[in-house]
């Protein structure tokens, strides 16, 4: 009976293993997730060089970076209707003015896109795009090359000790190192 | 591991693991558990960007809307924070000559009127079987068409009453000029605190049917007969900040104000001396301090004048006054030598509680004494009169509910008036409204008068709608939306202007297609009397703005008339069997009980009871004595109009003979905070009038009062009265200032830890205790800011309420009787006891000094809160609910806490953020006054100021070196950063 139990608390223990090992590498893989329009950022921002200050109009302005609306897409797409050609994606074949027929589709019937998040922060924190844009920091260092990437999926994981690498790293002087590293910079 | 026996009950059976092997298994799956955990994906959330965005919105960056607070008669101009389209705080406007950026607890607290749960949430109409169902507008104003059309084909047009409150403005005429093109109907204009004695005794003594603005301010002597000036009395957030400037300790220096009153209120706790006088007898007091001013030669008035009144005060020397009022007679002397020797004086009376049915009579004398003082012209304004003037007496309204009765209204429409629970039960209001045949309601709420009309058509909250307010003669005030409306709601103009073009002869008059036209139209005519000079459209603009026009109107002189020398006194009339006065006083909480479907409010301890949720009675510790009652037994209060019951709150400030109730509880209706809460002291009113005025003399019942014998928790956030010679909240005496006889800083220098480095700042405060009068702002105000939960009477009750900030009370009692008070809050101590005793480092000092709070790093010891000083640590026991649409109001800058995580002041850290914020996008640093806390901001007395203590020469940095300044419980050597100054006293005669 007893022999019974330890094997069966081993294998307990194993299962809670690999579901720990499982939900952390999925947590970690950096697959992005399926968009309602399949929007493209290497298409965008990458072949066409449309600056991230374009559609992301607030990043210098506010602490959250403004995600486009549906007019804004339709200020370019009323001209641009797309190649009809397939593009390749993820090993599927899509039709690019299919896609943008969809966002059409939104703005005809005035519904928002109901984009899934990419980038995901606590309520608890306290994140503004503002200052760190104005510090000259990149897009890239924290949202990873999306010029790169058709639909974007997370660089980093944006969690505390990473912040605070960078937060410790870039410090001009002791005064602005106490201030980067205090809790209350983040926390709210 | 374990069986279920035959018996049901389990125990561990033997043959299988041991309890050692099992905890082994336990901990690894456990914590694998907890690994995982760790790890889980975060939630899949979804970004909903604009279709079109709005002009006007940044996500992220709030805007600030100017309105006018409509909370009561007194029309504050407000600041209102709009975050993504929500309106989520509400500050004073600094532009308004009114409130000059404060509020009070009942102005913060409008955000819960606009997001309440309980608000009506369409248009109703009553259905076959007697209930009310919802219907669309279009059909409720058609139903309410043909009614008017039937009506007046009828030929009974001027049977149409619109029964509103006072809304001096474009509404009001509005209203006028409709009901006057539909053939006659009446407006009435009913507010439940009126003032009609004030009107008539200025009308008998100046010849001016008026209610005045008097300039505390500029006053050296304030002598109140109980006006609560500081609660609900004409203007109380006004008169608060005026009060301050002229009681606050400046220059040495510092007025005197003495309260006259059975019960010593909120108001009467500032002042430096309560006389309680016999209920009803103020006249004589006045007369009396006449009569000494004029037989000793001390009056400003001369020759026939001053014969003519010695004529009329002749009989009421102090002696003979002593014995009506109750008062030594050596008080009265000295009141009277001191109201003529520091001047300019002024003398207040009026206050609703203490209204007889001889009130008249006693503001004439008042109004006498003010005259023979000098101070009519000076402090007193007869130049910037109050719109209050102009509504109707309590004796108009008991004629409209005799002609209801009667069938003599046909139609009633009701607009923000509740009188089915402000009017005396006497009255029988309700049964009078059941003899109207169609009542529609106005109100955003269920009410008690709304639960009997035949159809509710909704306005929307002041936040939602367009509209302005005259609350006097120097102020317009407009108003203006905020946000969208949440419900289905409708503007009342627009309704008017609405069916208006459904009504034959009507359309072409009401031309206008919304009240937003129509305003902008009579804003036209202001623009040509103020600002003819300036195109409407830039008038219009730069009024939006600023939150209305602001004039100032100087004084103008008065002659006291013949009429107020032919004036007779007499004693006031009392109805009731019983021995004792029975006071109902507004509540500064709960106004006339419109307050009471805010939890903010509910859950803000009354100042002097420190009770929330809940009615009380207070009674005299003698008297309680001598019947053997005790604190938190059941009362029962009998009058000839009924009965209630309600717990006894035994209270040194008040009469022997009196017994008093505050009102705004005890509804039977308006939604699920205020329902069946507390008792209304109205409803056991007499229904007495005041004869000259016809108004409603609050103060003419007489009770018997017993015991029920049931008791229970009387639930307060303060038990104790006494600071048991700790010194929490400190005073000296101005003599004892002027001979710089006080304490010097103790310097306590020893430290067990290393000091603490402060690299750019060290946030601070003072808290000045002789401005603080107790309102209860700022609490409310920290509430609204920081999401801080209501946790309701329970919780209370368990010591579980949730404030960052509260007033803490204290009796005085060596000396008379002074009541103290002291906002607490977290000290931010530079020696803070519970930071080291924090085991994961959730709370520590930041190096802007402050003692920071990380939520997620919390894990609930409460250690902290065991090893603080000060006691302002809050735990959450639950994760508390925010009824929707109530959580719309959330502060989006601030966390909300869960279960188990314990929280406190953070001096606004994210109102410190974005001042920092703003002062870097400048490239500069952060001006000294530019940050303000919540609570601070709200103060509508400025006692609280915060800033740069490593600044030298910031504001807050002098005032930590004060003479009057302290620190609370300093023998501990926490070195708060919060200097308190000690309240200033008079020393006593």
């Amino acid at each position: 009976m007893k022999k019974l139990l330890k094997l069966c608390s081993g294998v307990l223990l194993l299962i809670l293993v690999f579901l720990g090992l499982y939900l952390y590498t999925a947590e970690s893989s950096t697959k992005a997730p399926v968009q309602p329009v399949l929007f493209s950022h290497k298409i965008h921002a990458g072949e066409n060089q449309i600056p991230c200050q374009y559609c992301h109009s607030y990043v210098t302005e506010s602490s959250m970076p403004g995600i486009p609306s549906v007019q804004k897409c339709m200020g370019c797409h009323s001209y641009i209707p797309g190649k009809d050609v397939e593009y390749i994606y993820d090993g599927k074949s899509i039709n690019m003015q299919k896609e943008i027929e969809k966002v059409k589709k939104y703005w005809d019937n005035k519904q928002p896109i109901p984009w899934t998040r990419v980038n995901y922060l606590a309520d608890f924190v306290y994140f503004t795009h503002k200052r760190h844009v104005l510090r000259g920091i990149e897009c890239a260092t924290c949202h990873g090359d999306v010029a790169s990437m058709d639909v974007v999926k997370r660089a980093h994981k944006l969690e505390m000790g990473w912040c605070v690498t960078c937060h410790e790293a870039n410090a001009k002087d002791e005064m602005e190192l106490a201030r980067l590293k205090d809790c209350l910079t983040c926390h709210k | 591991m374990s069986q279920m026996k035959k018996d049901g009950s389990t125990k561990l059976t033997t043959g299988g693991i041991k309890r050692r092997d099992f905890l082994k298994i336990l901990g690894v799956a456990g914590g694998t558990a907890a690994v995982a955990g760790a790890c889980s994906p975060e939630p899949v959330e979804k970004i909903i960007p604009y279709v079109i965005p709005p002009d006007t919105i940044i996500p992220g960056i709030p805007n600030w809307y100017a309105s006018t607070c409509r909370e009561c008669p007194a029309g504050c101009g407000i600041l209102v924070k709009n975050r993504e389209g929500r309106a989520i705080k509400i500050e004073g406007n600094p532009l308004s000559p009114i409130n000059s950026g404060g509020t009070c607890a009942r102005g913060q607290a409008a955000l819960q009127g606009l997001y309440n749960p309980d608000r009506i949430r369409g248009p109703l109409t009553r259905n076959s079987s007697g209930g009310l169902e919802p219907t669309l507008w279009d059909e409720a104003e058609r139903v309410l068409v043909e009614k008017i059309k039937e009506i007046r084909e009828k030929g009974n047009a001027n049977k149409i009453v619109f029964l509103t409150n006072n809304i001096s403005g474009s509404l009001n005429r509005l209203i006028d000029d409709w009901l006057n093109a539909l053939g006659g109907g009446r407006h009435i204009v009913y507010e439940t605190f009126s003032h009609e004695p004030i009107k008539e005794a200025n009308r008998i003594a100046f010849g001016m049917n008026k209610v005045p603005t008097y300039n505390i301010e500029k006053t050296k002597y304030l002598l109140s007969f109980g006006s609560d000036f500081l609660e609900t009395w004409l203007s109380p957030v006004q008169y608060a900040k005026r009060f301050s400037e002229m009681h606050g300790y400046k220059d040495k220096g510092m007025g005197k104000f003495v309260q006259v009153e059975p019960r010593l209120s909120l108001t009467g706790a500032s002042a430096d001396e309560w006389i309680g006088i016999r209920p009803g007898t103020e006249a004589f007091l006045a007369l009396g301090i006449s009569n000494f001013i004029l037989s000793n030669g001390l009056a400003s008035v001369s020759g026939y004048e001053a014969d003519r009144l010695k004529g009329l005060v002749q009989d009421y020397k102090p002696d003979v006054v002593s014995l009506i009022t109750d008062i030594p007679q050596e008080t009265i002397t000295r009141i009277a030598k001191e109201f003529v020797e520091l001047k300019p004086s002024l003398a207040l009376g009026g206050g609703a509680a203490n209204t007889s049915s001889k009130s008249t009579q006693a503001l004439v004398a008042i109004n006498i004494l003010n005259y023979i003082a000098g101070n009519v012209g000076e402090t007193v304004n007869f130049g910037d009169n109050l719109t209050l003037s102009n509504v109707n007496s309590y004796s108009e309204i008991t004629s409209l509910v005799d002609s209801m009765s009667k069938g003599e209204v046909e139609l009633l429409l009701i607009y923000d008036v509740n009188p089915a629970f402000t009017l005396p039960k006497a009255l029988k209001f309700e049964d009078a409204l059941k003899g109207v045949p169609f009542v529609v309601s106005f109100s955003s709420f269920m009410d008690e008068t709304t639960e009997g009309a035949n159809l509710v058509l909704p306005d929307h909250t002041t936040l939602e709608k367009w509209g302005d307010y005259i609350p006097q003669d120097s102020v317009h005030g407009l108003i203006q939306p905020i946000m969208d409306p949440i419900f289905n709601t409708k503007a009342t103009g627009d309704v008017i202007l609405s069916i208006s073009k459904k009504i034959e002869g009507l359309d072409s008059q009401f031309a206008s297609n919304t009240f937003y036209d129509y305003l902008r139209d009579s804003w036209r005519q202001i623009q040509v009397s103020y600002a003819p000079d300036k195109d409407f459209e830039t008038f219009w603009k730069e009024t939006v703005e600023s939150g209305g026009i602001y004039r100032e109107i100087p004084p103008i002189k008065a002659q006291l008339s013949q009429e107020a020398s032919s004036v007779s006194f007499s004693e006031p009339k009392f109805e009731g069997q019983g021995d004792t006065y029975f006071m109902a006083y507004p509540s500064y909480r709960y106004y006339d009980g419109r307050g009471a479907n805010k939890p903010w409010l509910q859950e803000l301890p009354d100042a002097i009871t420190t009770a929330v949720w809940d009615s009380w009675v207070e009674i005299n510790p003698g008297t309680a004595e001598k019947m053997g009652i005790k604190d938190g037994d059941f009362i029962s209060i009998e009058s000839p109009y009924g009965n209630i019951s309600t717990q006894a709150y035994i209270y040194k400030g008040i009469r022997k003979d009196t017994v008093a109730i505050p009102i705004g509880l005890g509804h039977k209706g308006y939604g699920r905070y205020a329902q069946n809460r507390g008792v209304n002291p109205i409803d056991i009113l007499s229904p007495l009038t005041d004869q000259e005025s016809g108004g409603f003399a609050w103060l003419s019942t007489k009770v018997s009062i017993s015991n029920t014998g049931r008791h229970e928790q009387f639930v307060r956030t303060q038990e104790n009265t006494t600071q048991a010679g700790r010194g929490i909240a400190q005073s000296i005496t101005l003599k004892e200032l002027g001979s710089g006889v006080h304490e010097e800083h103790e310097k306590n220098e020893f430290n067990m830890y290393p000091p603490q480095k402060y690299i750019a700042h060290r946030w601070g405060m003072s808290i000045d205790l002789s401005k603080c009068i107790g309102c209860g702002a700022c609490v409310t105000a920290c509430y609204a800011e920081n999401n801080v939960p209501v946790v309701g009477k329970g919780q209370v009750a368990k010591r579980r309420e949730m404030s960052w900030i509260r007033i803490e009370r204290y009796y005085e009692e060596d000396n008379g009787f002074d009541i103290r008070f002291i906002p607490m809050l977290c000290q931010h101590c530079g020696n803070a006891p519970c930071e080291p005793v924090c085991p994961v480092y959730a709370t520590y000092h930041n190096p802007d000094g402050l003692n920071a709070m990380v939520y997620n790093r919390c894990v609930g010891t409460r250690y902290c809160s065991n090893n603080c000083t000060y006691k302002v640590r809050r735990f959450n026991w639950f994760t508390y609910e925010w009824h929707e649409p109530l959580n719309w109001q959330l502060n989006p800058d601030v966390s909300v806490r869960t279960k188990g995580i314990m929280e406190k002041c953070t001096f606004c850290v994210q109102r410190i953020r974005f001042g920092k914020d703003r002062a870097r996008d400048e490239g500069r640093n952060v001006r000294d006054g530019e940050i303000t806390p919540a609570c601070a901001q709200a103060c509508p007395t400025k006692v609280i100021v915060f800033g740069d203590l490593k600044d030298t020469e910031s504001t807050v940095s002098h005032l930590s070196k004060d003479e009057r300044g302290y620190l609370v419980l300093q023998e501990v050597n926490t070195q708060p950063a919060i200097t308190y100054l000690k309240k200033v006293t008079w020393d006593k005669a």
